[in-house]
C-alpha cells in the first residue's frame, strides 16, 4: 500500500530499479566500495602518502605500523600506496574490457535474434569460444600476440564476447516475440528502428547485470594473468603481480601477499554482490 | 534410506552432473595457477612456459589436449543423462524410431 504515492507518480523502470535497490542493504554497501575504489583509483598518485615506485633501502620488509599501514617490500616501498595506485590498473583493465566487449557483443547478438539466416553462423562462432575453459584460451590468445598490457586486455575482451552476445541474444528473442514489436512492424517501422528504439532499451536489465559480473570475471582473470606474468610487466603496482612478487617473502613478510589479494577480493566481491542484488531489483519474481 | 538413496538421490543427480561437469572443464584452467602456486611440473606450468618461449606448437597442442578433454567430460555427463534417467533415454528411441518409419537411414 506504501508504494500508491510512488505509483502515482510519473516512475521510469529505472528509478523503480534503484528504489528497489536501496533497500538491498548489503548492494548498497557494495555500491559504496566499488565507488570509493573507482575514486581511489582516478585520484591514484594524489592521495597515497608515498611515491608508488619510490625505494627506501634503509626500511625493507617492515611489518605493517602506523607509518606504513601495509609495511613495506623487499625494496622499501610502502606496499599501501602501491596497492591505492594499483587500483587504477585493475579497475581501468575491468572496466575498459567489459565496455569494450558490450559495444562489440550487444550488436552481434541484437542481429543474432532479429535475422534468423545470420543467427547460427554467429551464435556457433560463439560456442566456439565458450567452449574452451577461458584461461587457456586466454593463454593462447597472449601467446599469438605476445606478452604485454596491451594484448592482455585484447584477449579478454574476446573471452568476454559471447556470454555477452547470448545473454543479448536470448534476451531479445523473448523481446522479439511480444505484441509492441508485432504492431512497429505494422506500422512500418524500419529494422534498425526496432532494434534500437524497442528491442535493445527492453533487453537492458540482464545486460546491466552481465556488465556487473563480468567486470568481476575481467579483474580475476587478469589479476591471475599478471600473477602468472603474462600482463602487466615488473615495476608497475598491479595487484596480481604484486601478490606474485609477494610470494617468495610469505613465510616473512606475509602482508606483501595478503594485502593485494585482499584489495582483489574486495573489489571482486562487492561486484559480484552488487550484480545479484542488481538481479533480485531488475527481476523481483525470483526473489518470491 | 533406500528411497533417498534409489529414488531421491538418482533424480536430483542430473543438476549436480551438469554443474560437475562445467567445473571439471574450468579446473582444467585453474590448473596453470594451482602449478604455479605449488610449483608442479604438470600441464599448466608447462603451458605457461611455452608461452614464455613463444614456443607455439607446444601452446597450442596442450591448450587442444585440454579443450579435447572438455568435450569428452561433457560427452561424458550428457550420456550419464541417458543412464540416470530413463525419460531422457525415451526420448531418444522416439526420434529413431520416427526416423526409422520415414524410411532414412538410421
Amino acid at each position: 500500500m506504501s508504494e500508491m504515492p510512488s505509483r502515482l507518480r510519473k516512475n521510469s523502470p529505472m528509478r523503480e530499479v534503484w528504489r528497489r535497490l536501496k533497500k538491498n542493504k548489503l548492494s548498497m554497501f557494495c555500491l559504496g566500495v566499488i565507488i570509493a575504489l573507482l575514486l581511489v583509483a582516478i585520484l591514484g598518485s594524489l592521495i597515497t602518502p608515498y611515491n608508488y615506485a619510490a625505494q627506501d633501502l634503509d626500511n625493507t620488509l617492515l611489518p605493517p605500523s602506523f607509518s606504513h599501514p601495509f609495511g613495506t617490500d623487499n625494496f622499501g616501498r610502502d606496499t599501501f600506496s602501491r596497492i591505492l595506485y594499483g587500483a587504477r590498473y585493475t579497475i581501468f583493465i575491468g572496466f575498459f574490457c567489459i565496455t569494450v566487449s558490450a559495444v562489440i557483443a550487444i550488436p552481434l547478438g541484437l542481429i543474432a535474434a532479429y535475422y534468423h539466416k545470420l543467427d547460427n553462423l554467429i551464435m556457433r562462432a560463439m560456442d566456439v569460444i565458450i567452449g574452451m575453459p577461458s584461461t587457456p584460451l586466454l593463454l593462447v590468445l597472449i601467446a599469438a600476440l605476445g606478452i604485454g598490457l596491451g594484448h592482455m586486455i585484447i584477449a579478454l575482451i574476446v573471452v568476454t564476447i559471447p556470454g555477452f552476445a547470448r545473454v543479448t541474444r536470448s534476451q531479445a528473442m523473448v523481446v522479439k516475440n511480444q505484441d509492441f514489436i508485432e504492431a512497429s512492424v505494422a506500422i512500418g517501422a524500419s529494422s534498425l528502428r526496432i532494434l534500437l528504439r524497442h528491442i535493445l532499451p527492453n533487453s537492458m536489465a540482464p545486460l546491466i547485470i552481465q556488465f556487473t559480473l563480468g567486470t568481476g570475471f575481467v579483474v580475476l582473470e587478469s589479476a591471475s594473468l599478471s600473477f602468472v606474468g603474462m600482463g602487466v610487466q615488473a615495476p608497475h603496482p598491479e595487484w596480481g603481480l604484486m601478490i606474485s612478487t609477494g610470494r617468495a617473502f610469505l613465510r616473512t613478510s606475509w602482508y606483501l601477499s595478503i594485502m593485494p589479494g585482499l584489495a582483489i577480493m574486495t573489489l571482486t566481491f562487492a561486484l559480484n554482490y552488487l550484480g545479484d542484488g542488481l538481479r533480485d531489483a531488475m527481476d523481483p519474481r525470483l526473489n518470491k | 534410506m533406500k528411497v533417498i538413496f534409489r529414488h531421491a538421490l538418482r533424480n536430483a543427480s542430473l543438476p549436480i552432473l551438469t554443474v560437475a561437469g562445467i567445473l571439471i572443464c574450468s579446473f582444467m584452467g585453474g590448473v596453470v595457477l594451482c602449478e604455479t602456486v605449488f610449483a608442479l611440473p604438470g600441464i599448466g606450468s608447462f603451458i605457461l612456459e611455452a608461452v614464455e618461449f613463444q614456443d607455439y606448437p607446444v601452446v597450442f597442442g596442450t591448450v587442444l589436449w585440454i579443450c579435447l578433454n572438455c568435450v569428452v567430460i561433457t560427452f561424458l555427463v550428457d550420456m550419464a543423462y541417458g543412464f540416470l534417467d530413463p525419460r531422457i533415454k525415451a526420448t531418444y528411441r522416439i526420434v529413431k524410431t520416427a526416423k526409422s518409419n520415414d524410411g532414412s537411414k538410421v
